[in-house]
């Protein structure tokens, strides 16, 4: 009978340990386990054997570790052996008809960007040659297990889906903190992998069965599919010096058939358990009543370390990542400038938000590759899940094949054409998707039209097997001053949407007072009311205080916020900025502003007085110009002269050099056009193989200080690369870091090849390990001791090219 | 009892402050000579970094004691054996090795990340307090396995970890087999044999017999955790 017949309608077991077993017969610490796949094989078969005959249905090959960063060209060796040897035992032991293989994939043991090396396509591409080799050699399924990482759980399934059809199982392993060792939890990992597409989902490894069950019950409460539970045998304990495993077969089968109670299907062991502990359990667990999965409709989003559940609590999703009628955001994304885009999401986070609509739709850029860079970014330095917002189909394949998570959709609508292209990336990568209530013809007037294009939205995303659950309704806003009755019909949409039909809602809401004077007011007044009317997420402006101030009262008045916890702590009166800053009254007091004035700012880093005094300087009449030679130039030789001499340290230089940022973002802006009071172009990078970019970073800032237009090209950045910038860019100094001795030479390859296809360039490198002497042996033109070197090298040689 | 409990709070805590501050390249004389009102700002935002990161991360460690043998300037332990006269000098005298790895996991990573979108200063600091942290915690989980060592009647040596001297980076692969550390905590190795997350340290810990007792291991005593006892 095939796995698929029986899984989610008997009980199904899969064997257990192989380390601790395989170690009882000599297999040595640090000795990799899958080559005894080719050096040993008969104890590999004989352990499949003993399994089997302690009932398993299920066998795990032994290729938990065989992947390309383990192995060399013996790897598909190494994994057809291995299926091979299961395949033998089973034939050994009768069982062809009813015992499985899974082939096994483990962890890569390598950290995927963006807080890592490995890029996500080479770790999908690492897993497919496993499955391809697995799948041919003739597994049964893959079982995809022990993941301590999201998103490389979620190029281990991409992989294996793309790769064969077989059955795929994916299971976690949670500490006892219930989260990943890269902090996701049960509630922000599973609808990631039911999303993708797994057949069952659950847990394995670091906790004994007694740990595993409230982990088990939050699971069975999540997923509509077959749970998989594999315990350790206990957690490890040391005693005569050996790792003892202390839940024996007795008491682990007691435990699993309270766990089976809870709403397991699948049941097994992992480190320190046994044939006999795989033989009690299936003798307690076999006359349980089997319960099938149950169908749940709970609609989560996630990134790789958390969950906004939708349809309980409104949620908000700050709708500032997005450049339509930002000419600010235009810029950023026009220039690349990441950082300003962080900064926006993370005011954004501050001020409350649960979701992060992120649109990077802008004639003239390559919206697709903005988009990944900006998804990447903004998952390395937050955690809240985002909402892909974007109108072509390409661009939303590329964001959500690299969003870390279970994705949002923003958005389809009922236009054959958009659900065409909209659905099947649904289906794929498992996004909850916001549908749009219109159609062919237009925005349907009445609610009922909104409606009636609803229901055929929800029809057909069930033809691609999306279920109603994972779709949010858009009401539409319509602009009051157009269509006087806008208001009315949205709310009661929204309310039809949810009454009659049971589905999730969503707005946009700041349409709603277009030309309109004290817009706040009027879209403030819009959302109490469309969360009376039970919307289920609001996409807003987070920052805006009458917004987020009726967002939250509205949830403790609809007592969705019972006791008004979030009201209170968002309202709380916080410590002001000056906790952070020395307060303002530092500065001496004055009549008017001047520059004296913000010299001393700049000196303090007093982060808001030096804006506070550019823009006055600024409305005075001060050219942009003659502000940087003569204020925040000299301002900053002095912090600089004094960091050198000792006098002052980093954070004070930083703090300055934070203030002299804020006030030359305002010069930048007063300028006709940008760029004129840049002095030239600086490329900087972090050498391929160095992560460490901390120190490039504060050069970053303070050269940015003294007006250089700086290209910052990252960390971890191959010499090709930069060779290509500085070509195509016309870059006359080049600066490279390096924080490890293991990653100098890569320094000095890319000093070669830049020397090479560009010699007339200038290299500047710096970096903990490296000293002048170690700069001039790989043929640098300067080394940096530290930021304000790097600085004074700058000034040099562009004071001789304007020369 | 509270009031001793809170005093060596404060003690643990100043001493992460000053190693914060020592980190940024702030001596204690040089903070002393800063005005009263510079001093207490900067303390004020170094006690906030360390505060946000030791409630945001979740530090946890792995070790595993081996006999150990010096032969020739190699080092010889389980099935590995590797050069180093430093290593070797470090070891001297021991019949047991101690491998430690710890981390403050991927969360601090993260917050050093948001901090430099915020500002420089603050990705300056948060560095610090991170890197602060990182060695009071192996500080601590050196301290307790000397102790345990003590129960057998052996000494610890001071940690040495793989960069030192002519103990090369290569060295990281050592621990990264013997400990599996990114399965046990989610430590990772690139290529260019950085660590990743970055807030994470290995170390050799020399054990000796005290006085002349012959010490009674047997072999790979091994622990992981995140509460020390």
């Amino acid at each position: 009978m095939k796995l698929r017949e029986r899984l989610g309608k008997e009980w199904l077991f899969f064997d257990g340990g192989t380390g601790t077993l395989l170690q009882a017969q000599g297999l040595a610490g640090g000795e990799k386990p899958e080559t005894w796949n080719l050096l040993h094989p008969e104890i590999i078969r004989a352990l499949h054997r003993r399994y089997l005959d302690a009932g398993a249905d299920i066998l795990i090959t032994n290729t938990f570790g065989a992947n390309r960063f383990h192995y060399e060209e013996e790897l598909p060796g190494i994994i057809r052996a291995a299926v091979s040897l299961a395949r033998q035992a089973r034939k050994e032991a009768g069982r062809e008809d009813d015992a499985y293989i899974a082939l096994d994939l483990g962890p890569s043991g390598k950290l995927l960007k963006p807080l890592g090396t490995l890029p996500f396509e080479d770790a999908v591409q690492a897993f497919a040659e496993i499955v391809k080799t697995g799948a041919d050699a003739g597994a049964d399924l893959v079982l995809i297990e022990t993941m301590n990482d999201a998103f490389e759980a979620k190029a281990a399934l991409l992989a294996a889906k793309e790769s064969c059809d077989l059955p795929v199982f994916a299971t976690c392993t949670f500490d006892g903190s219930g989260k990943l060792l890269t902090g996701g939890t049960p509630s922000s990992l599973i609808p990631m992998l039911e999303g993708l597409g797994a057949d069952a989902v659950g847990i394995n490894c670091s906790l004994g069965p007694e740990e595993m069950l409230p982990l088990v019950h939050e699971i069975v409460s999540l997923t509509s599919l077959p749970v998989i539970v594999s315990p350790n045998a206990g957690l490890p304990d040391v005693q005569g010096g050996r790792t003892v495993y202390p839940v024996g077969p007795k008491r682990f089968a007691l435990c699993m058939k309270e766990i089976a109670s809870a709403g397991a299907h699948v049941l097994g062991g992992c480190c320190g358990t046994t044939p006999e502990h795989i033989r009690l359990m299936k003798e307690a667990v076999s006359p349980l009543p089997f319960q099938p999965p149950v169908r749940k409709s709970r609609l989560i989003v996630s990134s790789g370390a958390a969950f906004a559940e939708i349809g309980g609590t409104p949620l908000m999703v700050g709708e500032r990542i997005n450049p339509s009628g930002k000419k600010r955001f235009k810029q950023a994304l026009q220039d690349h400038d990441l950082d300003y885009v962080l900064t926006q999401a993370l005011e954004q986070e501050d001020a409350g938000a649960d979701i992060l609509d992120v649109n990077t739709g802008l004639p003239g850029i390559d919206e697709a590759a903005v988009m990944e860079d900006v998804i990447t970014a903004l998952q390395s330095v937050t955690v809240l899940p985002l909402c892909i917002d974007s109108s072509d189909p390409a661009v939303l394949a590329r964001a959500l094949r690299v969003y870390n998570g279970r994705p949002l959709i923003n958005s389809v609508n009922g236009k054959e054409e958009s659900m065409q292209a909209v659905f099947p990336l649904a289906k794929k990568y498992g996004a909850a998707v916001i549908a749009l209530c219109l159609d062919e013809n237009g925005i349907p007037e009445k609610a009922e039209g909104r409606l009636a294009v609803a229901e055929k939205i929800i029809r057909r995303a069930e033809e691609y097997g999306i279920g109603r659950s994972r779709l949010i309704f858009d009401g539409l806003t319509l602009t009051i001053s157009a269509v006087p009755d806008g208001a009315l019909i949205t709310l009661e949409t929204v309310r039809a949407l949810r009454e009659k039909l049971h589905l999730k809602t969503v707005l946009g809401l700041s349409n709603i007072s277009f030309g309109l004077p004290q817009r706040s007011q009027v879209n403030a007044a819009f959302l109490t009311m469309a969360l009376q009317n039970g919307l289920s997420l609001a996409i807003m402006n987070p920052n805006d205080e009458a917004m987020r101030g009726a967002f939250y009262a509205a949830g403790a008045l609809l007592a969705h916020d019972r006791q008004g916890i979030a009201y209170i702590e968002a309202f709380r009166t916080k410590a002001p900025e000056a906790a952070a800053q020395p307060p303002a009254a530092d500065l001496p007091a004055s009549s008017g502003p001047s520059s004296a004035l913000l010299k001393t700012a700049i000196l303090r880093g007093l982060i808001s007085a030096a804006e506070k005094e550019t823009a006055a300087l600024l409305a005075e009449g001060a050219e942009p110009l003659s502000l940087i030679d003569e204020v925040f130039v000299p301002a900053l030789n002095e912090v600089g002269a004094a960091y050198e001499s000792g006098r002052l340290f980093l954070p004070q230089l930083l703090m300055s050099a934070d203030a002299a940022k804020a006030g030359f973002a305002l010069l930048q802006r007063a300028l006709p056009e940008s760029g004129q009071a840049k002095k030239g172009k600086i490329l900087l990078a972090t050498v391929k193989g160095d992560i460490h970019d901390i120190g490039k970073n504060i050069v970053k800032v303070l050269l940015e200080n003294y007006a250089y237009d700086v290209i910052d090209l990252g960390k971890d950045v191959a010499p090709e690369r930069i060779v290509s910038e500085t070509l195509r860019q016309h870059i006359p100094l080049v600066g490279l870091s390096a924080l490890m001795t293991t990653t100098v030479p890569s320094m000095e390859e890319t000093i070669r090849q830049l020397r090479a296809a560009a010699p007339q360039v200038k290299i500047m490198v710096g970096g903990a390990v490296l000293t002048q002497d170690y700069a001039d042996r790989i043929g640098a033109d300067a080394y940096g001791k530290d930021a304000m070197a790097a600085v004074r090298y700058a000034e040099s040689v562009f004071s001789n090219e304007t020369d | 009892m509270t009031m001793q409990a809170t005093s060596a709070q404060d003690a643990a805590g100043n001493m992460l402050i000053r190693e914060t501050l020592r980190y940024l390249g702030i001596r204690r004389a040089d903070f002393s000579a800063l005005p009263a009102g510079e001093q207490t700002a900067l303390l004020d935002k170094v006690s906030a970094a360390l505060k946000t990161l030791a409630a945001e991360t979740r530090p946890r460690f792995a070790s595993r004691i081996f006999p150990l043998v010096l032969k020739e300037g190699m080092v010889c332990f389980a099935e590995e054996a590797f050069f180093s006269r430093d290593l070797t000098r470090n070891l001297s005298g021991c019949t047991e090795v101690c491998l430690l790895a710890a981390t403050l996991g991927a969360e601090a990573d993260r917050l050093i990340r948001r901090a430099a979108v915020r500002s420089a200063a603050e990705a300056a600091l948060y560095q610090g307090a991170a890197a602060a942290l990182t060695e009071e915690y192996v500080g601590r989980v050196n301290e307790t396995l000397a102790k345990e060592a003590a129960g057998r009647g052996l000494c610890a040596r001071p940690r040495f970890s793989p960069g030192f001297g002519d103990c090369s980076l290569e060295i990281q692969k050592i621990f990264f087999r013997q400990l599996d550390l990114p399965k046990a905590l989610g430590i990772t190795l690139t290529d260019g044999l950085l660590m990743v997350p970055e807030k994470s340290v290995t170390a050799f810990i020399g054990l000796f017999p005290k006085g002349g007792e012959t010490p009674g291991c047997t072999d790979g005593i091994a622990r992981t955790g995140k509460d020390l006892t």
